[in-house]
């Protein structure tokens, strides 16, 4: 099922705006993750979504049917939450069966789906526990069997691995992924978590403030931000505010060039990720900066070089070259790519 | 310091001794003072088993009543934020605060014979004051603030998700209710269930002043209690007074099993097996 939202405003009674006028499309099948830091709108986006809130403003559409008016019971939306929202005074069968009693499916046809289900989440030997009974994972587990029972149209995930292990939780995402390839059915989730975010959904939807910066491949947004925020939110990013000078900025001795339509003395922000730059050893003459320490990361080493104008940048070095660069040694910075945004 | 604990503890034993043990010991040492026939005798004379009855039934109409009302008004100060909720709020502790005595007097103020009210609801056939419908007003204005306050707690430590959940799953409102939020409050009820049950099977200062006291009639066990006493009955008092303890532990005794019994079968009612063993 398609999501799509117009113009979609949400202000709670006091005031505070949430969501300002957001506008976005989901395609059908598609896993969106809803990224964005603490206040950005996603849950709200979610909510608004699932039918829990209102938008004060807007239209959302589902499948090709408005909703904004339907109430949560019309909507076929399964929701996940973070802390689970099992009942806790059901057993996991019943929490599994709640959807399809509600929905009056025969006794038989409850029996056989609820246990497929419990056999797909591999929580067959747990359907008389209690959930105060099961680990995080499994009680998520069963949130996503619950949710996955009336077969929902959209499925929404509220940061739903937050409160989980870091483990368990890469376990957990690649099994919901999986889950969704398998089932097909439209997805987004929350999250605030940018791996996670790039990781598993096909596009990522960045928010800010209640407004929609960019909505991208994983690719896309780090690739080609959209907006100043994308840019130094998803990913490392050494960023820099300037006033244009001649057609360029000049940063660390390096001339990067600009749209040559930015007048003189226009303020800008330049971007750069730590992995577009590149160091080559030097002397003290020719060297832009100085290393200051550098710090294993696996694949790589990340290198904060401090340049003669005192700013510190981050660098991402290949951990083979890693031995070339120890503390105090000086270096000459290639800029392979950049980005600039009005600052 | 052991010196300071050995006294700590005899302390607290001669308290004990002396607020519990003692008096309990003398009513059961008075009534069987005449043995167990004695005992039974007179715990089965008619007006003794007619003020028990009374007791238990008006304690278990209160007691369904109030916990109704104690979840509606629990409710509407935690959900509902009626604007008049602040001062529901303050003024739901009120009988507790006044003596229970000066409750019943507010009662026979307002509805008694002399009174606008009572004279308006007597002109149509309805007398409050001296009757049984007195006792049960009583009661249920004495006993409201323990439901209340038992489900208040319970109704804050919800967790409105999992309302959403059942929402998002196609549940309506009273559905929500009678699957998700009356079962997870099923404790705090049965709480104040059994909290205003005892309350007003023990209730004596409202109740002697609304109720007229009319042997067969009108007369609950504590005030039947009451008049044996200062008829020099005290064999026959204490007798009493251990039937209506007895009745007390038995609501505490029964709330508690049924509870564990509650869990038990739910623990133990397996959905497979049972579908199974149906389909075999």
């Amino acid at each position: 099922m398609t999501i799509e939202f117009v113009g979609v405003e949400k202000v709670y009674p006091g005031g505070a705006r949430s969501v300002r006028g957001v506008s976005f499309q989901v395609r059908e099948g598609e896993m969106v993750g809803l990224l964005g830091p603490s206040g950005s709108g996603k849950t709200t986006i979610l909510r608004l979504i699932a039918g829990l809130e209102r938008p004060t403003k807007g239209e959302i559409w589902i499948g090709g049917k408005r909703v904004t008016d339907l109430p949560p019971q019309k909507r076929n939306v399964g929701l996940v939450f973070q802390n689970y929202a099992l009942f806790q005074h059901m057993t996991v069968y019943d929490n599994v069966a709640f959807g399809l009693k509600e929905k009056r499916v025969p006794r038989d046809e409850i029996d056989r789906r609820v246990r497929e289900l419990l056999g797909y989440m591999r929580l067959t030997e747990y359907a008389n526990r209690f959930p105060r009974e099961l680990s995080g994972g499994q009680q998520q587990r069963v949130a996503l069997a619950r949710a996955l029972a009336p077969r929902p149209q959209v499925l929404l995930f509220d940061e739903p691995f937050a409160a989980i292990d870091t483990q368990i939780r890469r376990e957990l995402r690649k099994f919901v992924r999986e889950v969704h390839d398998e089932l097909g059915v439209t997805s987004l989730f929350v999250t605030h978590d940018q791996e996670e975010a790039l990781e598993i959904a096909d596009r990522v939807l960045v928010l800010h403030e209640g407004r929609v910066e960019q909505l991208g491949t994983p690719e896309e947004v780090y690739e080609q931000p959209e907006t100043l925020f994308v840019a130094s939110f998803i990913g490392e990013s050494n960023v820099w505010r300037r006033p244009v000078q001649g057609g360029a900025v000049e940063v660390a001795g390096l001339r990067l060039p600009v749209d040559p339509a930015i007048p003189n003395g226009t303020p800008v922000a330049v971007v750069v990720r730590p992995k577009d730059v590149q160091l080559h050893p030097a002397d003290r003459e020719e060297g832009q900066g100085q290393i200051l320490r550098s710090a294993f990361k696996g694949a790589y080493s990340a290198c904060f070089v401090r340049t003669r104008d005192h700013e510190v940048w981050e660098v991402h070095v290949p951990s083979a070259d890693r031995h070339l660069l120890s503390p105090g040694a000086w270096v000459r910075m290639d800029v392979h790519k950049f980005f600039v945004f009005p600052a | 310091m052991r010196f300071e604990r050995i006294a700590l503890h005899s302390l607290l034993a001669g308290a004990m001794l002396l607020i519990f043990v003692l008096p309990l010991g003398a009513v059961f040492e008075q009534a069987f003072a005449g043995g167990w026939p004695g005992f039974v005798r007179a715990v089965t004379s008619p007006i003794a088993v007619r003020a028990f009855e009374l007791t238990v039934v008006l304690a278990v109409v209160v007691a369904i009543l109030n916990t109704a009302m104690g979840l509606l008004i629990a409710v509407s100060l935690e959900r509902w934020r009626a604007p008049l909720s602040m001062a529901l709020d303050a003024v739901i502790d009120l009988p507790l605060a006044i003596p229970t005595a000066v409750s019943g007097l507010m009662l026979v103020l307002l509805y008694g014979p002399a009174s606008p009210v009572g004279r308006w609801l007597a002109g149509h056939g309805v007398s409050i004051v001296y009757t049984r419908l007195g006792i049960l007003f009583a009661l249920v204005f004495v006993t409201v603030p323990y439901a209340v306050r038992a489900l208040q707690p319970a109704l804050q430590q919800l967790d409105r998700r999992e309302e959403e959940a059942a929402w998002t799953l196609g549940a309506h409102a009273h559905r929500v209710w009678l699957r998700v939020i009356l079962p997870a409050l099923r404790h705090a009820l049965g709480s104040a269930f059994v909290l205003t049950l005892t309350r007003a099977m023990i209730e004596f200062g409202s109740v002697v002043m609304v109720s007229g006291n009319k042997p067969m009639q009108t007369e609950v066990a504590a005030v039947y209690i009451y008049g044996l006493l200062e008829n020099y009955d005290q064999q026959g008092a204490s007798a009493a007074a251990v039937v209506l303890m007895l009745l007390c532990a038995i609501a505490f005794a029964l709330e508690g099993s049924l509870l564990t019994s509650l869990a038990r079968r739910r623990r133990h009612a397996d959905p497979l097996k049972e579908r199974e063993e149906a389909h075999v």
